[in-house]
């Protein structure tokens, strides 16, 4: 009996290094960075058909370079139908977040907001709709208007909020998937 | 509120002294007779307790019981033919175990040593700060993590994370700067994480051990600010069957835990003992007093198994266990940007409510831990007592994030991290050399960690640790000079990706560790312990390569890859005062560390799609930190008792001269308890309440954290007990409330007070029972 238990005591001793260990000498490299690496506001004139954009890019997600970011430049007195596209150009090929969106929009919703020096010369409204009830803005579409006046520089507040797991609202919601400002120039 | 808590301690006094009018109960006296040099029971040893006039003799497992001497002084004389008589004086106040080790008269130069690692008693004869949670306090306390099993001790605060996840703080200090002994193996999991609890079932071992203060010499390097020791439960030396369970119910978050063990002495294999032994819990949402806090519910499900083999001259031991946990993380705190956590720092309640459920959703931590251990320990003729413990333990721990991208749920975890470790310890407690005793060891410790997550908060490593020490004792008539030193190198490789190849980086880090100890028994009744050490630690690996948003405090925290080690020198005194009403147990304690690593504030945030986030870069400064924790108990008379205890700390950054960021708050905790008599066959009945006072931190740097320290509170609990008995069975019943008066509060330390309060009242049921106990 002794023995039996001596033998048992001994497989344990040996079998105890022999169980398998992960290898940490080959880390993998299987990351998912931040999706969104850059968000470009497409506006069109609405009597001109000119099309102006802007960009937030952050090509290699949060930490590192730093993201860069092109001014918005605006004529006074206009009306322009505005959209906003989402890209994550860190995979190839590119891919388009838009549609991942457009099928959530029941919970996301954009915020748009002029700060600063042009506040009281830009006025935005969403134009998209969800199927809650009642319905509510998305905010993939817009209208954007400047008043006369100017020239004036001020910031565009871009929020996205997302609502998980609570209903959507009119106001933002507890998390916020983008925040960002686009500085804005009305001449 | 503070008249009502008044009220009710009036109450309590009133209803002790006027039930102090019954007869003067006697009191219980139980202990063990051990041979010092290989620590097995000594059978048929002499045991009489002079004044009482009254002995008896130990039996096979060398214990004895008086079960009813009268309070007061007693001298105990300890006999055995081969061994040193023992005489020790004693001051019985209330049931008491004592354990006595004989010296054989060859090596006899010292007389005897008390001990008993569970037992507050034997406390008198360490140099060092040492709380401890003895057998009866654990009962008391089933269905608690580790952390708040030793929440009530005094140098003891809590770390929290929500409901379920509380990480213990010794004087300050916490997470990689204290050591987790389990099965007397060091614990090896991701203990740099605030947010990651001890992996450890409180309930596995017979009691709780914290040396509070720097510890390294016997712990290796990570016990610069303290050790927390699950003492192991001895496996049985006697035939028969043992016994317990204990179930419990708390309210507050309908949580149900059952907790129990059985051992044995094989009939059939002879000299073989077992233990069984297991934990479970399963808890829903928890509630503030003013909402409920939507996703905090948790499951746990731990066993261990021991077999031994028994010899004369030592035992052969193997323990399997595993600790397995789902812990929900409170749906509030889940932010994505600085913007949002201001909005629910503003906000009167969490932004996000649910009904109560048992459900655990996303954000969620899945941990598993697995331990093996080998034991072997053996008496070596004229060398002493030799001690192996091999052990392999793998901790693997998933974090799933909510930060779901539009809507996608993540089905792969954030942090997916499996740690593995082969530890080797070697100990001889060598027989005395002159006039010293002691012990001298070797440990060697190889880990692999391996990060499979979306994210990569720390990268792959290997690391190499070897350690060895030495520990030696002097001892005379009441003074007792304990020295030691230790030895430690610490290789460390780190892989990351780079492209298509890895990038290895090696670091070695080695350093010397001392102690000195001098414990004084001045009086009987009193004694002075203090100690003088040096202690230091490496960076660990968040400190070097975190490079990312910390979800839930929504900070973008980056390491240094040269950071050096820290390095502290303390000096901490203990005055300890047991006589026959009066308990009194009182350490202040200074502790400077050199390059004390912790997150700065950099000017310029971090600039990510999710907005700006403030910046904090891992930083070395010299700090120092001093402070006071004690408890004093005073047996009034025999059926009322008061208590108090409380502890201080303060820190501060030398250069600078600013508190430290994240000190607990001072705190004292007051204790009413009376027994009541014995009545409707009840016996053993009483009623407790307790008042916890925690002030204001009002020493903290401005401008670095997004709130400031919440205002102090005080919370009253009550509890009353009783044994029932159904013939021979015995069963405890405890029925307590935490929080009576539902007080809404927010701690300093608890790590969503940004986001909610602490959870309000909850009534709690304990009952327990044994079986085969004598």
């Amino acid at each position: 009996m002794r023995n039996s238990f001596f033998i048992l005591m001994t497989t344990i001793l040996f079998v105890l290094p022999a169980c398998k260990e992960k290898d940490p000498t080959a880390p993998s490299d299987d990351i998912e960075h931040e999706v969104i690496t850059s968000v470009t506001l497409v506006l069109r004139d609405s009597v001109t058909s000119a099309v102006r954009t802007a960009s937030w890019r952050d090509a290699d997600g949060p930490g590192g370079a730093a993201p860069v970011a092109d001014t918005l430049f605006l004529a006074a007195g206009r009306t322009y139908l505005g959209s906003i596209l989402l890209l994550n150009e860190s995979v190839t090929p590119t891919d388009t977040l838009n549609v991942e969106i457009e099928e959530q929009a029941n919970q996301h919703q954009f915020f748009y907001t002029p700060t600063g020096g042009i506040s009281s010369l830009v006025g935005i409204e969403r134009t998209d709709r969800d199927t809650n009830t009642p319905s509510l803005p998305v905010g993939l579409q817009f209208k954007l208007r400047t008043s006369g006046g100017g020239p004036s520089t001020g910031g565009l507040g871009i929020v996205l909020s997302h609502y998980d797991g609570i209903p959507k609202t009119a106001t933002p919601g507890p998390e916020s998937d983008i925040d960002i400002v686009l500085v804005t120039r009305v001449q | 509120m503070r008249s009502f808590v008044v009220a009710v301690v009036g109450l309590i006094m009133a209803a002790g002294s006027w039930l102090s009018a019954q007869p003067t109960a006697t009191v219980r006296l139980t202990g063990t007779v051990r041979d010092s040099a290989t620590s097995l029971p000594l059978d048929g040893a002499s045991v009489f307790v002079a004044h009482a006039r009254t002995g008896v003799l130990t039996d096979t497992e060398g214990r004895f019981v008086f079960p009813s001497l009268q309070p007061g002084r007693h001298e105990v004389v300890v006999r055995m033919m081969g061994y040193a008589e023992v005489r020790r004086t004693i001051v019985l106040a209330k049931p008491t175990q004592l354990d006595i080790f004989l010296v054989q008269v060859s090596i006899a130069v010292r007389g005897v040593t008390i001990t008993g690692t569970v037992d507050k008693s034997g406390l008198m004869g360490s140099h060092r700060a040492i709380s401890v949670v003895g057998a009866d306090d654990l009962h008391r306390l089933s269905g608690q993590t580790l952390g708040e099993t030793l929440e009530h001790l005094p140098g003891v605060t809590l770390i929290s994370t929500g409901p379920s996840i509380m990480k213990p703080v010794i004087r300050g200090l916490h997470s990689q700067r204290i050591v987790l002994l389990n099965a007397d193996i060091r614990q090896e999991g991701q203990q740099w994480g605030a947010e990651h609890a001890p992996e450890i079932d409180p309930f596995a071992g017979a009691g709780i051990e914290v040396v509070k203060g720097p510890a390294s010499v016997e712990f290796g390097a990570e016990a610069i600010g303290g050790v927390v020791r699950i003492v192991p439960r001895e496996l049985r030396r006697t035939q028969g069957h043992e016994a317990e369970l204990h179930i419990s119910f708390f309210s507050n978050n309908a949580q149900g835990a059952v907790s129990g063990w059985m051992e044995g002495h094989a009939d059939v294999l002879s000299d073989v003992a077992w233990r069984l032994q297991g934990s479970a819990r399963r808890a829903g949402d928890a509630r503030a007093p003013a909402y409920g806090l939507a996703n905090t519910g948790f499951s746990e499900v731990d066993g261990s198994f021991t077999i031994g083999y028994l010899f004369e001259a030592g035992e052969v031991s193997a323990l399997l266990s595993r600790f397995s946990t789902d812990l929900g993380i409170f749906q509030g705190s889940h932010i994505g940007n600085v913007t949002d956590l201001r909005r629910a720092i503003v906000s009167s309640r969490p932004l996000v409510e649910r009904p109560f459920s048992y459900d655990i959703r996303m954000p969620k931590q899945v941990i598993r831990h697995d331990l093996v251990t080998l034991r072997a320990r053996s008496l070596i003729e004229g060398l002493g007592s030799l001690d192996l413990r091999l052990g392999r333990q793998e901790n693997h721990r998933q974090e799933y994030d909510a930060l779901r991208i539009f809507g996608q749920i993540q089905t792969r975890p954030a942090f997916d991290l499996t740690l593995t470790s082969y530890t080797a310890d070697l100990r001889l407690m060598h027989l005395p050399v002159g006039p010293f005793t002691g012990t001298i060891g070797l440990s060697g410790t190889r880990q692999g960690n391996v990060s499979e997550g979306t994210t990569r908060l720390i990268p792959n490593f290997r690391a190499h640790n070897v350690g060895a020490f030495a520990i030696e004792e002097w001892s005379d008539d009441g003074l007792r000079v304990t020295t030691g030193v230790r030895l430690d190198w610490r290789q460390l490789d780190i892989y990351r990706p780079s492209g298509s190849a890895v990038e290895r980086m090696a670091k070695t880090y080695a350093n010397v560790s001392g102690a000195v100890g001098v414990q004084w028994q001045f009086d009987p009744t009193w004694s002075l312990g203090t100690n003088i050490g040096t202690a230091w630690r490496p960076p660990s690996l968040n400190e070097l390569y975190s490079d990312g948003v910390h979800h839930g405090s929504a900070q973008y925290e980056i390491g240094d890859p040269t950071l050096g080690n820290e390095r502290s020198g303390s000096l901490d005194v203990t005055l300890r005062h047991i006589a026959e009403m009066v308990h009194v147990d009182v350490s202040v304690f200074v502790n400077r560390i050199d390059g004390f690593i912790a997150l700065f504030p950099t000017p310029d945030p971090t600039l990510t799609v999710r907005g700006a986030f403030p910046t904090f870069r891992y930083r070395q400064d010299d700090v120092v930190m001093h402070g006071l924790d004690g408890s004093a108990e005073w047996h009034v008379n025999t059926v009322l008792r008061l208590g108090l205890s409380g502890s201080l700390v303060r820190g501060s950054i030398v250069s600078t001269r600013l508190p430290m960021l994240f000190l607990p708050g001072d705190r004292a905790r007051f204790i009413v308890h009376a027994k009541l008599p014995e009545r409707w066959g009840l016996t053993g009945s009483y009623v407790e309440a307790t008042v916890i006072g925690v002030r204001h931190q009002g020493r903290y740097p401005s401008s670095v954290d997004y709130a400031n320290p919440p205002p102090g509170y005080v919370l009253l609990d009550l509890e009353t007990g009783t044994h029932l008995h159904w013939g021979e069975q015995v069963v405890e019943v405890t029925l307590s409330t935490q929080n009576v008066l539902n007080t809404t509060y927010r701690d300093y330390l608890s790590r969503f007070r940004y986001f909610s309060d602490d959870p309000g009242r909850s009534f709690v049921v304990r009952v327990s029972t044994s079986w085969g106990r004598h």
